[in-house]
């Protein structure tokens, strides 16, 4: 569910503009819960259907 | 001295508390349509908030989503509750906090595989090697 409406918001200024700040604390090591997160929302804007430059 | 007579009068409040609290759930005379869960502010841990008014109790709508996932308090109708509760409070304002928060890592998008049924991300949080623990209800969906 919340992947889904991160990938539905994405585009979205509230989430644009953070968003590398938290991926800069998932990749230090400051939110390893959100590690699996970080994969899926990753492996799903690599899916075609993510939209997107062809 | 003071702060430990405190704390312990705390900890006992709490349990009996939350024993109210289980008891009420576990009652068959309990009508949960009349169980009203409000929104869960953003980013919260379990038992940080009381949001969830039972009576003259309260606890968390994540208390509730959480509890309602042990087996023996297995409730359909107040873990749908809770989980429209929690989805109601998600905006694009709070959803990338939340999407990345504790609480989601624990009991939140891991627990509805029905949208996830992909499995290049079931391949991935296979693999994940922190953070993700793979609960027996998420190995069934693996």
């Amino acid at each position: 569910m919340e992947l889904e409406l991160l990938l539905e918001f994405r585009n979205t200024f509230e989430v644009a503009a953070p968003l590398k700040r938290i991926v800069d604390a998932v990749l230090q090591g400051e939110k390893p819960y959100a590690r699996a997160m970080l994969h899926g929302f990753m492996a799903r804007l690599a899916q075609p259907e993510a939209g997107g430059m062809r | 001295m003071t702060s430990t007579i405190l704390a312990v009068g705390r900890a006992i409040y709490t349990i009996a508390t939350l024993d109210r609290f289980l008891s009420t759930l576990l009652s068959p005379k309990i009508h949960t349509a009349d169980v009203k869960i409000p929104p869960r502010p953003c980013v919260v841990l379990p038992g940080q908030c009381t949001d969830l008014r039972l009576g003259s109790v309260q606890f968390s709508s994540s208390v509730v989503h959480i509890l309602t996932r042990v087996p023996k308090l297995k409730h359909t109708r107040l873990e749908a509750l809770a989980f429209q509760a929690i989805k109601s409070s998600l905006s694009e304002s709070n959803i990338l906090d939340e999407a990345f928060s504790w609480f989601t890592a624990q009991y939140g998008f891991l627990f509805y595989p029905a949208v996830l049924v992909d499995c290049r991300l079931l391949q991935v949080f296979r693999h994940s090697t922190n953070g993700v623990r793979t609960t027996p209800g998420i190995q069934e969906h693996f």
